[in-house]
């Protein structure tokens, strides 16, 4: 098993308040239900990049995904580029991680007799 | 299976009717994750853990079933220490009944079955580390032999 410890977050602090953005299998799936696809962020960026962004708010700011908080932090956020990379990256890796390692296939040799 | 929960809920026995006008999504995370659901149940996780928690706890989860599952194996391997050894008590008996001449038991595997290739690569390595700690042992007595004996001929001399 590889290690439980991996990171897929994003903290900061804005405005006095402590921010943790992740994705779950909840607020993706609440994502893909709003017609978020992350295979469109380079055709249509400007709301696949909004959506990517808010959804890491849901699980567990989401008041501030809701009533434009998100959008304004956003707007605050140094190298961008990077982050929107990193969000793709979480994105991805919430199912990534959660499919089984190598590790746990099975190791037992077998073979059929006559 | 047809009643399968999980294959019932796959897009393609999707029955909701949607034409998917504004959702339509070539893979979709959300079905890949209705798929492997029951597994992680099947670890412990509870339905409202499963969707609402992030990767970390998904991955304990994961740890603990793995460690759960290697102290089953642990158990299982004691369990049949047990069972080898009322089978040699009765041997006796079926070679007395059956058998001709005396027949040797096979040894009983000395540790439970690795239960993945990473698990015995290392246990290999950790036998390939005894023997040649062994062997080191062995030359050094026979080292230390050597010059006893030495210094008894020298003696002798």
């Amino acid at each position: 098993m590889s290690d439980i410890k991996k990171i897929n977050a994003i903290e900061f602090d804005y405005d006095g308040k402590h921010y943790c953005l992740e994705y779950t299998p909840d607020t993706i799936k609440t994502m893909e239900n709003h017609g978020f696809n992350i295979s469109e962020i380079g055709d249509k960026p400007a709301t696949r990049i909004e959506q990517l962004w808010t959804g890491a708010f849901l699980a567990n700011h989401r008041k501030a995904a809701g009533d434009g908080i998100a959008m304004k932090i956003f707007g605050k956020m140094k190298n961008r580029e990077a982050l929107l990379r990193k969000l793709t990256e979480m994105y991805n890796n919430t199912l990534e991680y959660l499919l089984p390692d190598e590790d746990d296939e099975g190791n037992v040799e077998w073979t059929t007799t006559l | 299976m047809d009643d399968d929960p999980v294959r019932e809920g796959s897009p393609d026995n999707a029955e909701d009717g949607s034409d998917g006008e504004n959702t339509v999504t070539p893979i979709s995370l959300a079905e890949m994750f209705m798929q492997i659901c029951p597994a992680y149940m099947a670890m412990g996780m509870t339905w409202n853990e499963f969707w609402h928690s992030n990767t970390k706890v998904h991955r304990a989860y994961r740890e603990a079933w793995r460690q759960r599952k290697a102290y089953r194996n642990w158990e299982m391997w004691w369990q049949g220490g047990y069972i080898y050894e009322a089978l040699l008590k009765v041997a006796p008996v079926m070679r007395a009944a059956f058998g001709k001449g005396k027949v040797e038991p096979g040894k009983y595997s000395e540790e439970p079955y690795p239960l993945s290739q990473k698990e015995a690569d290392e246990r290999a390595e950790a036998r390939r580390r005894q023997r040649m700690e062994q062997m080191l042992a062995m030359f050094k007595r026979e080292s230390a032999e050597n010059v006893r004996k030495r210094e008894l001929e020298a003696k002798e001399d």
